[in-house]
């Protein structure tokens, strides 16, 4: 096993650059989750420690040494891809032999890690079948299969789950946090899809646009988000914004939104007081949205009028999504709260659960 | 209620025997939509060959058909010409896996977008669109005793390599094979890279992680994926070599010298055209007819499984 170091790392492709100065350290044993949105770089900086794409400058180090131009099969790594990348001709015991053999060890030795792998992943029965007789569930095993069995000290998966229905998505990810509890090796794990970053990842990498925005553990990316980018792509339904005003009165600070202020709690005053008549926007998640009579005993003087537009009844909880005054809203309640669409009804904001992010350069200020 | 199920087996009854006249209604509706189509397969196709099986086993004497049965095939196993002609389609079938393998180590060459790519995948394609009588008319020029070839061999003092290349029996047909296999390559070189566009890049990458090196991964990855465009390409081109090359020879040898460079197509057109021997050329075709049939009856055959391993 083995911690991996990128430092100071570049990706040009022709004039653009993709991967912007990237430094980031992930230990021994870890499962990072790199996520982001399309095009933001996750999977050229994955592809950057395969050794699939060259550096333009920086560092990877892998181990105790710098694998920048260590050939990718030198480099200790293995990678499940997207579409597997199976072999088509071969059944699954060729596919997951093939690097063995070129690695020219012993007939034995292959069947015995093939068999002992097989067996972990409860794919046995399916060692003589060829790629297109299996599922995408098997599919996505065998793929998995075939990067464990060489042993390698770190495990890159770029997307592998995002060609399952949602069903099998579920399945895979709880098998494979299981894999990587027994495995024990250092994984780091692509995706765009931050439900899976957030349940997989023992830490979570944000990228947008080539650059690093945050890293930390997922509840605390979720908790203390630090960019409103962040804020805004980790979390489902998304965070609701809000631009406000930042205004002292009477030894308070409210936070006017227009047609509706807001107090803000006591103990941020020291931070909001350098932003006195300043615009700034309020976060708040869904969740710390609240309707109904007890919310308006516990909240009661964070009050919003809102008109209902659309109401998801999801069985475990109900998703409002409103509007108040200019702003969306949505507002994650407990099942079985009642509203009809058109209706106009009182929201109460948990105020002591806001963000409060600075306009210009949308970094938190708490 | 006895009355009730008569009446209702009445009604099935009534329904089953109006189903199946609306089958058949519908059978003969599919033949007469078939029958245009049929009928032009029959006038152009069968037609022909039953008047070719025909021809074959009769003589023409003095413009009246007589029946021979089989005296023209019998004739034809043993013409010295016809046999060498047959030999020369079998050593032209040489050209066959030349032409895979080049073909294949081009595309690879062009798939790896080696520089100016896009420009070789151009010229490589450009002798297949030209017709094959300008290329036997310039290649005849081109290999003459004192054509380009010779006067370059020449100028760089390899002299010695300066030979009659179409006059000389030994020289004349590996002369012309080379010709075709410049002419056909292109086909192939497009074939083999379209299907090589194809394959997901992953597998590539794959192969590299699991540390296979440039030619482990062509021949584990890269020729396992063309297969079925191996198969097929093989196939066309063996077919080609059979029946497909008279226009080669016929420009620059016409079967010489001597009957070196005949092939069975030329021995076709002589003993048809020249000659008059109506039925013996047709027994030639109908030879040809069997030959190339099998070979595409194995080409079905090998279709009906290339799928299965590069999906």
């Amino acid at each position: 096993m083995a911690r991996v170091v990128l430092r100071n790392v570049v990706k040009n492709f022709g004039d653009v650059r993709i991967v912007k100065n990237v430094n980031l350290e992930i230990e021994d044993k870890e499962f990072l989750v790199l996520v982001g949105p399309s095009g933001c770089g996750k999977s050229t900086t994955l592809r950057m420690v395969a050794g699939l794409e060259d550096l333009t400058s920086g560092e990877i180090i892998i181990g105790d040494r710098i694998v920048n131009d260590v050939h990718p099969k030198d480099r200790g790594i293995a990678m499940v891809f997207q579409n597997y990348a199976l072999y088509p001709h071969m059944d699954v015991y060729e596919n997951m032999a093939f690097g063995l053999k070129l690695a020219k060890m012993p007939k034995a030795e292959i069947d015995k890690r093939i068999n002992e792998v097989a067996e972990t992943l409860g794919i046995t029965e399916l060692l003589k079948r060829k790629p297109k007789e299996l599922s995408g569930g098997q599919r996505q095993r065998v793929a998995v299969g075939r990067a464990i069995v060489r042993e390698p000290d770190v495990l890159l998966m770029d997307e592998p789950l995002s060609n399952l229905d949602a069903k099998l998505r579920v399945q895979m990810r709880t098998e494979l946090i299981k894999l990587h509890n027994r495995l024990k090796n250092t994984i780091i794990y692509v995706t765009h899809d931050q439900t899976e970053a957030m349940t997989m990842g023992t830490r979570i990498v944000v990228m947008k646009d080539g650059v690093i925005q945050q890293v930390a553990a997922p509840q605390e990316i979720y908790d203390k988000p630090v960019n409103v980018f962040v804020a805004g792509f980790i979390g489902s339904p998304t965070m609701n914004f809000i631009n406000c005003r930042v205004i002292s009165d009477d030894g308070k600070i409210t936070l006017d939104a227009g047609s509706f202020r807001l107090p803000a709690p006591a103990e941020r005053f020291t931070l909001l007081e350098k932003h006195i008549n300043k615009e700034v926007l309020m976060g708040i998640r869904p969740e710390n949205i609240h309707v109904g009579e007890n919310a308006a005993q516990t909240y009661g003087d964070s009050r919003v009028e809102a008109l209902v537009e659309v109401v998801e009844q999801l069985g475990s909880e109900v998703l409002l999504y409103l509007k108040a005054d200019r702003y969306s809203l949505t507002v994650r309640a407990q099942a079985g709260t009642r509203a009809a669409t058109e209706e106009s009804i009182p929201v109460f904001i948990n105020m002591n659960k806001i963000h409060i992010f600075e306009t210009e350069t949308e970094t938190a200020l708490f | 209620m006895k009355g009730m199920n008569q009446a209702t087996d009445l009604v099935s009854t009534g329904s089953t025997e109006k189903r199946a006249e609306r089958k058949l209604t519908d059978r003969y509706q599919a033949l007469l939509f078939l029958a245009p189509a049929v009928l032009v397969i029959v006038s152009v196709f069968l037609y022909p060959v039953v008047k070719l099986v025909q021809y074959s086993l009769q003589v023409q004497d003095y413009g009246q058909w007589k029946w021979v049965g089989l005296a023209n095939y019998r004739g034809l196993l043993n013409d010295d010409i016809f046999r060498q002609a047959a030999k020369n389609n079998a050593i032209l079938l040489l050209c066959v896996p030349i032409l895979v393998i080049l073909s294949i180590f081009f595309a690879i060459l062009l798939y790896e977008k080696i520089r100016g790519w896009q420009a070789y995948r151009s010229i490589v394609f450009l002798p297949y669109l030209l017709a094959i009588p300008v290329v036997g008319i310039v290649f005849s020029y081109i290999f003459q005793y004192n054509g380009i070839l010779n006067e370059i061999l020449r100028s760089v003092g390899l002299g010695r390599l300066a030979l009659d290349w179409l006059a000389d029996s030994k020289l004349a047909l590996p002369t012309v094979m080379v010709v075709i296999i410049w002419k056909e390559l292109g086909f192939g070189v497009i074939l083999f890279l379209s299907r090589l566009l194809s394959v997901p890049e992953e597998l590539y990458e794959a192969a590299k992680l699991d540390g296979a090196s440039w030619w482990q991964t062509h021949w584990n990855i890269t020729i396992p994926q063309l297969r079925g465009i191996i198969q097929f390409y093989s196939i066309v081109a063996v077919i080609t070599m059979i029946s497909w090359v008279f226009n080669y020879v016929y420009v620059m040898t016409k079967g010489g010298p001597g009957t070196s460079t005949m092939v069975s197509e030329l021995y076709i057109y002589q003993q048809g055209f020249r000659f008059n021997l109506m039925g013996t050329a047709s027994a030639v075709g109908v030879i040809l007819l069997i030959v190339t049939s099998i070979v595409i009856f194995l080409q079905f055959k090998v279709r009906g499984g290339l799928d299965s391993d590069t999906e």
